[in-house]
């Protein structure tokens, strides 16, 4: 969640197996790749899964994680992307303080980020935040004087923009 | 003061009382042999043969002394090969401190030479494990891994050093040894339901397993079975936890258990479950099992609660103080009627044979060896019938005096288990009874008994077959005997012989008492006692996987003829 | 949207921040065959701290057993068991739809629902949405009939709703 690097994206697409998850995080670990978030759903084809990982390291190491993963038996297909080049969005929910004396001043900058109430406790209100990560965090940075008590992120999800698919060259 | 990694680990070791450990050099743990060499003084290393053999080694110590087994391998390998070990020794909640080399930092995940990402592997098989890149780290996390090891439910730990980490230097401050994690009591409202229930019953039943061991709590399971008048049965990895010779017990319970245990679980209305977890080899049927009794589990392990078997009340907490609080807080009672009815399940064992001439019965083996040796005695099984027929036969009287792999129910466990068990106790006898199967896959580690002149009596049952997987497939497979009758060769007796250590023959029944006086005396070394017995030896009673009581075979004719 | 069953239950689980975490908990899942729905990961802002969120459908005897097995892990600090409507919880889809002559309807469709567009293709569109499990549903559903050309969904994050926090009665 930090900004101002070149992210890539691994748009993965795996057999529908309870056990993907678990192989591609033991490669991740045994071969210490460094992954910033990972992030698993369904797709529209009940056999098949999507994985989108996303990391920062260099090209060269980039590759050697494509070429790994590509080794797994359930993985289907591994496509890179630069995050540039995606629809990519994350989420984050962001409880912080608001008092009768401030919840006016969360509830607008609520408002100018365009992201929505989810909750409002006695002394705290839950916010959804969405969007790419940099605004996700830029929004994140601005409420932290309201003082953030807890927050939880979903990592990132991307598509490849324009008309491509992730199913592209699958043959069926 | 400054140390290398290598110093700082043995350092470690000496903080926690460590003197003895198993292992076997290689590439990536020649820095910590170096360092054993400096501290031999103080640190006694044991060279095995196989790296299997020095994690089974590392469990039989533990075992016999209930402090952690350290056990050494180099990378790659040698780390693979302590895998069955740690396995077996998690099953069975042995605490284990596996340690193992790894290649140097900036080599790790490059497949270099003998890398293996160990943590990865034995996530599965251990509480915990580490892989230690900063040597900064390495004192702290050693001790860590002897804490985790050891407390609530006991376990292995693996700590994986490379080999950079393993020479770097880092400041060392000595500590004081670490202690078990102290253990929440029960709650206070579950006890006062427990004592409800057990002033209530009528029938109740104490089932005890591997955590009254754990625990040291035989000694209360003994109080409160004594105070409120209840039978005591155990699984395999309980027996020891109560006197096998007192009139309250009823013994083993499951397949191989005796008929008394077995029907005391099903007609009891009230089950005490002490540091076991019904497993399917105790609860074939899960959902028969102890059908409409109130159940009490206590355990150390909150996730054993409703893993297998529902329960009425689950008291967390160390069974030791758990029980000495229940026992304490009822009044005595008498369950005469119940006993009586327990004890009209119980079967006679058959007099011994009196024919010189007659064949080997393996049960006859097992109870003069019983009569010959003292309580004091640790007996080591491998896995099979013998392992079977030792459990049934062989009583146990005392915790920490029966060795055998239960959960995981490791071949060829034995022959390691035995060596940690004679550096654990120098003074006792350890006797193994190993079955021919078992004793070829790891027979390598009798040079290890001869190098190190350890007394152990190997009481190996021959019967030229795979006697456990033939005995199912006589029962279960219409006696297709599908690789189970090898027609090996192997003379064991000059086996014995070639690697330096006596050989024996048991042929008939008139050789057991002389032959086994003969290697009982035997003390400057290892002796092999080849117990020719018949292949058509089974292992019953045996209550088919998933059955239960009602469906328990006692005779293989009556259950052939059946068919 | 990788739920079928909105009476699902929440663990938010507060572990040390460590590599091999995600690992474990993983691999104790699989072993122990315990069918999770979505499994989320986030740093918190305690730097020592991560938080995962995992949501599933069973009965409460699994769940426990569950929170059991999940506290013996030593990377572990805390596991809440939680019940999907006691939160504020989200996940977030991104759907490209075929979209060619009706791309106008699509449009409207998209705003009823509250989602945006992120990415405008030559014969297709990229919505965001976020909500819960049915609303996401809902909405791929809606769109459905439009052409799915592919979609990715991140999970669900949730936390309690009130005042409380994951970090409540941490030493």
């Amino acid at each position: 969640m930090k900004d101002n690097r070149t992210v890539t994206v691994l748009s993965v697409l795996a057999y529908n197996n309870p056990a993907v998850l678990l192989r591609m995080t033991g490669l991740f670990y045994r071969r210490g790749f460094n992954i910033e978030t990972m992030v698993a759903c369904q797709t529209d084809r009940p056999s098949l899964s999507r994985l989108t990982v996303t990391m920062t390291g260099q090209s060269a190491e980039i590759k050697q994680v494509r070429r790994q993963l590509l080794k797994l038996e359930d993985i289907v297909k591994v496509d890179v992307l630069e995050m540039a080049d995606c629809a990519a969005s994350s989420l984050a929910l962001i409880k912080v303080s608001a008092t009768p004396e401030n919840r006016h001043a969360v509830l607008s900058a609520a408002q100018t980020y365009g992201c929505r109430v989810l909750d409002i406790g006695d002394t705290t209100i839950t916010l959804e935040m969405t969007g790419r990560e940099e605004e996700v965090n830029r929004f994140v940075e601005f409420m932290r004087p309201f003082n953030i008590v807890e927050m939880g992120c979903t990592g990132v999800t991307a598509l490849q923009r324009g008309d491509t698919t992730i199913f592209d060259g699958l043959e069926g | 003061m400054k140390l290398n990694g290598s110093e700082i680990l043995l350092e470690c070791l000496l903080e926690q009382g460590v003197d003895t450990v198993f292992g076997y050099p290689g590439g990536t743990v020649l820095n910590i042999y170096d360092a054993l060499y400096k501290y031999s003084d103080r640190i006694q290393h044991i060279l095995t043969a196989h790296e299997q053999g020095a994690s089974h080694a590392a469990d039989g110590y533990a075992r016999t002394t209930g402090k952690v087994g350290v056990c050494i391998a180099t990378s790659g390998p040698g780390a693979t090969n302590l895998v069955t070990g740690i396995a077996t020794a998690y099953m069975d909640s042995i605490p284990m401190v596996a340690i193992t080399g790894n290649v140097a930092t900036p080599l790790l995940g490059r497949d270099s030479f003998q890398e293996i990402d160990i943590t990865g592997v034995t996530i599965p098989i251990t509480k915990h494990n580490f892989l230690v890149k900063d040597v900064n780290q390495l004192a702290d996390t050693v001790r860590l891994a002897f804490e985790i090891a050891q407390s609530g439910r006991p376990g292995p730990v693996l700590v994986d050093i490379p080999k950079d980490v393993s020479a770097a230097l880092a400041e060392y401050t000595p500590a004081p040894a670490v202690k078990a994690r102290p253990i929440a009591p029960p709650k206070a409202d579950r006890l006062e339901r427990t004592v409800e229930i057990l002033a209530e019953a009528k029938r109740p039943l104490l089932y005890i397993g591997g955590g009254v061991i754990a625990s040291g709590a035989a000694e209360q399971v003994r109080a409160l079975a004594e105070k409120l008048d209840i039978p005591v049965c155990s699984s395999l990895m309980g027996l020891g936890g109560f006197p096998a010779d007192h009139p309250l017990w009823l013994g083993m319970v499951g397949m191989h258990g005796t008929r008394a245990a077995n029907c005391a679980t099903r007609d009891c209305d009230t089950l005490i479950v002490c540091g076991a977890r019904f497993s399917d080899r105790v609860a074939g049927n899960p959902k028969g099992f102890a059908a409409g009794a109130k159940i009490i589990h206590m355990d150390v392990d909150h996730a054993e609660f409703d893993k297998n078997v529902l329960s009425t009340v689950r008291l967390a907490g160390d069974l030791k103080e758990t029980l000495a609080i229940v026992t304490d807080r009822l009044d005595p009672a008498c369950h005469t009627e119940w006993l009586a009815a327990c004890a009209e399940n119980r079967v006679e064992w058959p007099a011994f044979p009196t024919d010189p001439e007659a064949p080997v019965d393996p049960s006859v083996i097992l109870r003069t060896l019983r009569d010959l040796t003292d309580r004091d005695t640790v007996l080591v099984t491998d896995v099979g019938q013998h392992q079977m027929w030792s459990a049934q036969f062989y009583k146990q009287y005392a915790p920490r005096h029966l060795l055998t792999s239960g959960g995981l129910g490791t071949m060829g466990y034995g022959m390691g288990a035995a060596i940690g068990a004679q550096f654990a106790a120098p003074d006792k006898k350890i006797a193994l009874v190993t079955g021919d199967g078992c004793f070829h896959m790891n027979l390598n580690e009798l040079t290890t008994m001869v190098s190190y002149k350890l007394p152990v009596v190997i009481l190996l049952m021959d019967n030229r077959v795979l006697g456990m997987v033939r005995q199912w497939q006589k029962v279960f497979y219409q006696k297709r005997f599908a690789a189970t009758d090898p027609e090996r060769q192997t003379d064991f007796p000059k086996l014995a012989e070639a690697f330096g250590c006596k050989g024996l023959v048991i042929e008939k029944n008139g050789d057991i008492e002389p032959v086994l006086r003969e290697a009982l005396a035997t003390a400057d070394g290892p002796v092999l006692v080849d117990c020719r017995i018949s292949k058509d030896a089974n292992v019953l009673p045996m209550i088919p996987p998933g059955g239960s009581v009602d469906q328990m075979i006692e005779s293989m004719e009556e259950y052939e003829n059946e068919r | 949207m990788s739920t079928h069953n909105e009476e699902r239950t929440v663990l938010s689980v507060l572990t040390y921040n460590r590599p091999s975490v995600l690992l474990r908990m993983t691999s104790l899942f699989y072993r122990r065959g315990y069918n999770i729905e979505t499994l989320v990961v986030c740093e918190t802002d305690r730097e020592d701290l991560s938080r995962f969120t995992v949501t599933l459908s069973g009965d409460s005897g699994i769940i426990e057993q569950i929170r059991r097995q999940l506290l013996k892990l030593e990377d572990i600090v805390k596991v809440d068991v939680l019940q999907l409507d006691e939160c504020a919880a989200s996940e977030l889809l991104l759907i490209k739809v075929r979209a060619a002559e009706n791309r106008h309807d699509l449009l409207i469709l998209s705003q009823a629902c509250g989602c945006r567009v992120v990415d405008i293709g030559q014969d297709s569109l990229t919505f965001e949405l976020s909500g819960r499990g049915a609303d996401v549903r809902a909405f791929i559903d809606k769109v459905r009939p439009y052409g799915i050309l592919e979609m990715g969904c991140t999970g669900l994050t949730a936390l309690q709703r009130g005042d409380s926090t994951i970090f409540d009665s941490l030493i």
